[in-house]
């Protein structure tokens, strides 16, 4: 993907928008520019046309002629007129018509003409000069043009035209430089959160956004995202080093037991019973060691989520749970417990079948090792509306309050009743709750009536 | 000696008594959660407790701040699987006298807990001399004048114990207390007819008797070599 600059394209935008509209309006002071000032010279052409009518005067000689007398009319050097009467040229200063008759012959108005190099704009009058004015029967039809350069028009229109530009050429120059500077100051608090953010590392999830970063409204949101991103993060991390902890904890005791039953076999000697003896200690603490990590990959798997796949299906609740029971049955016989089965109900709720009897095996497990001899494990099912609750209770003495919350945590030993001494390997709960948690289920331990320990799970169907 | 050993991993717990039982011949009480530990290390007839540090009910941390609170100068040794530079740190400023981190060897921790009795009772040489009796705590043997005498187990335990507390009077019932673990009430009877086995070994060929009796008080190694000492 192709990287692009935040504050080259903020700045090329404002630049782009400001040009056109310097365009624009230069275009548009030119074009009033010229009509102003073609205006005024149309004018002035006019009014100098006019006065020339004015100086077509009767001639001397008494033959009905008229004449020119230009005294008086003061003629720039950059302007020109010639006085027709018909085909009779009256009199002129330089030569406008370039023997181009059609020039007199036309309307009243003004045309353009290039006469030599230079621009000419030329008005042209008409008017009627009458001899003895008594009888009215002489007329002479008069025609003036009158031209002027418009060079020096164009150059004014130039000038400010020239003007103008220049103007907005420094405004957009300023503009540029000011948008720039601007976008560099807002995008700094950025700077300063990526900065703050690139610091964060396993060992160091110190993340403290300046007081300018969060003192930008539009940047509250990402210091939100971030502040707690990395605060899940720094959990997540927590949980994973405490596991990591507690799993070399348990492991290193697993490998102490095999090692110091090996290590006691070669201490003296002794005879081949003893060291038959001594040997299927040792298989039986390997087979311990192998279920501990048999546990641990299973609650890594489970909280790895369904990576591969598998989706929850609807499963028989009754029959996972009548499954555990008749596995376990001859423990419970063994430890004078008794089993009450939850009876022949048609419910199915939305987890894995085989995930589903891994739970219910642990718990009615963990109900067996929790009650004392002659009591009872009774499961029961509950359906309500969407969801079904699955009660596993046992007979036994209340847990401490402070220690309910922790039953579920992983390797957790701080009541007695869950050392190791009961032969678990303290992960069964947590394997549980992994579970039904993935399946979008709660589970919880409570203590009911002061005389037995109720494990509550909630699925959906 | 007699020795405390706090810890939740019941093989474990039984192969450190065994090996604590079978190699030095010490007397083993177990606790495998750590109020009832914690209960048990206050006793000052331990010469040593070995504490796990994870412990259900109380942690061995816990339990050692305890101790040490309390005045209760025992020697302790930690078994941790947390061999961080840290917690060993903590381990040694709350109390503890030494640690070990699991998997351990039994051999090692053989050693560690006869080096800590020694230290414990203020003899940091493995051999330890006292009235012309030299008793080696390593390979378990005795000598007295050059002579090598053969102890049984239970009689080398009673020496142990007395060399360590040269000139003191050591009661029956403190004898019994740090020879036995908690069944030591069933041996009470077998202490003198030991004592009489012992001085009668000690003492043979010898004109000065090795082991005095105070009459309803107990029992002294006589420290008659003004030379010698532990």
């Amino acid at each position: 993907m192709k990287r692009y600059s935040l504050t080259r394209r903020v700045v090329s935008l404002v630049l782009l928008v400001q040009l056109v509209f310097a365009v624009a309006s230069t275009a548009l002071v030119y074009f009033y520019e010229r009509r102003t000032y073609f205006g005024a010279l149309d004018i002035a052409l006019r009014g100098h046309a006019d006065s020339l009518l004015g100086a077509v005067v009767e001639g001397s000689d008494n033959s009905d002629s008229v004449l020119l007398d230009a005294t008086g009319v003061e003629t720039p050097a950059n302007e020109r007129y010639e006085v027709w009467e018909k085909d009779t040229l009256l009199g002129r200063t330089g030569d406008l018509s370039q023997g181009d008759r059609t020039l007199r012959q036309g309307a009243v108005g003004f045309v353009d003409r290039h006469i030599g190099r230079r621009r000419y704009r030329i008005a042209r009058v008409r008017g009627v000069r009458t001899i003895d004015p008594l009888t009215f029967k002489v007329k002479h039809e008069l025609v003036v043009l009158y031209g002027s350069s418009t060079d020096g028009v164009w150059k004014a229109v130039r000038r400010a035209v020239r003007f103008f530009a220049l103007g907005n050429a420094l405004i957009l120059a300023s503009t540029g430089l000011i948008v720039f500077l601007l976008v560099r100051r807002s995008v700094a608090p950025l700077d300063q959160l990526a900065a703050e953010a690139s610091s964060i590392a396993a060992n160091s999830w110190r993340f403290a956004p300046s007081v300018q970063a969060r003192s930008v409204k539009e940047l509250a949101p990402l210091v939100g995202a971030l502040e707690g991103a990395i605060d899940r993060l720094e959990r997540s991390f927590g949980q994973q080093r405490v596991f990591v902890s507690d799993a070399a904890h348990e492991l290193k005791t697993s490998v102490a037991v095999v090692k110091s039953s090996i290590q006691l076999l070669g201490m003296k000697e002794r005879t081949s019973l003893e060291y038959q003896a001594g040997l299927e200690r040792c298989q039986a603490d390997c087979a311990r060691m192998e279920e501990l990590v048999h546990r641990m990959l299973t609650l890594a798997t489970v909280e790895e989520g369904d990576a591969n796949g598998r989706s929850p299906s609807a499963t028989d609740i009754a029959a996972g749970i009548d499954a555990a029971l008749t596995e376990l049955a001859t423990v419970a016989q063994l430890r004078c417990i008794q089993l009450h089965h939850p009876g022949d109900q048609l419910v199915s709720a939305s987890i894995a079948p085989d995930r589903w009897k891994t739970v219910c095996t642990e718990l009615v497990l963990n109900a067996l090792q929790h009650s004392p001899p002659g009591g009872s494990v009774r499961v029961s099912i509950v359906p309500h509306g969407s969801t079904v609750t699955i009660h596993f209770a046992n007979d036994g003495e209340p847990i401490a309050p402070d220690t309910l919350p922790h039953l579920f945590d992983r390797f957790y030993r701080g009541d007695p009743s869950r050392a190791r001494s009961t032969g678990g390997t303290g992960l069964g709960l947590a394997i549980c709750k992994a579970i039904v948690e993935q399946a979008g289920g709660h589970i919880a331990l409570q203590n009911q009536n002061g005389v037995e320990v109720v494990v509550e799970l909630r699925i959906g169907k | 000696m007699r020795v405390l050993l706090v810890e939740d991993e019941i093989r474990l717990q039984e192969n450190v008594a065994t090996a604590l039982r079978d190699g030095p011949g010490f007397a083993v009480d177990c606790a495998d959660e750590g109020v009832t530990g914690s209960m048990l290390a206050l006793d000052p007839c331990y010469d040593l407790v070995i504490l796990d540090l994870m412990l259900p009910g109380m942690d061995g941390l816990a339990i050692l701040r305890k101790l040490r609170a309390r005045k209760v100068g025992t020697p302790v040794l930690i078994l941790t699987a947390r061999n961080e530079p840290g917690s060993v740190v903590e381990l040694l400023n709350a109390g503890a006298d030494d640690y070990l981190g699991k998997p351990f060897d039994l051999g090692e921790l053989i050693a560690r807990v006869k080096a800590l009795i020694r230290r414990g009772k203020g003899a940091a040489h493995p051999v330890l001399v006292v009235a012309g009796i030299e008793v080696n705590t390593l390979d378990q043997s005795v000598r007295r004048g050059g002579r090598h005498i053969d102890l049984s187990p239970m009689e080398y335990r009673i020496l142990e114990y007395l060399i360590h507390r040269p000139r003191a009077v050591v009661s029956r019932r403190e004898m019994l207390e740090h020879l036995y673990d908690y069944n030591w009430e069933h041996h009470s009877n077998v202490i003198e007819a030991h004592i009489s086995n012992l001085r009668r070994k000690l003492d043979a060929g010898c004109a000065v008797g090795s082991i005095e009796t105070l009459r309803g008080r107990g029992y002294r190694l006589l420290p008659e070599d003004p030379g010698a000492g532990g």
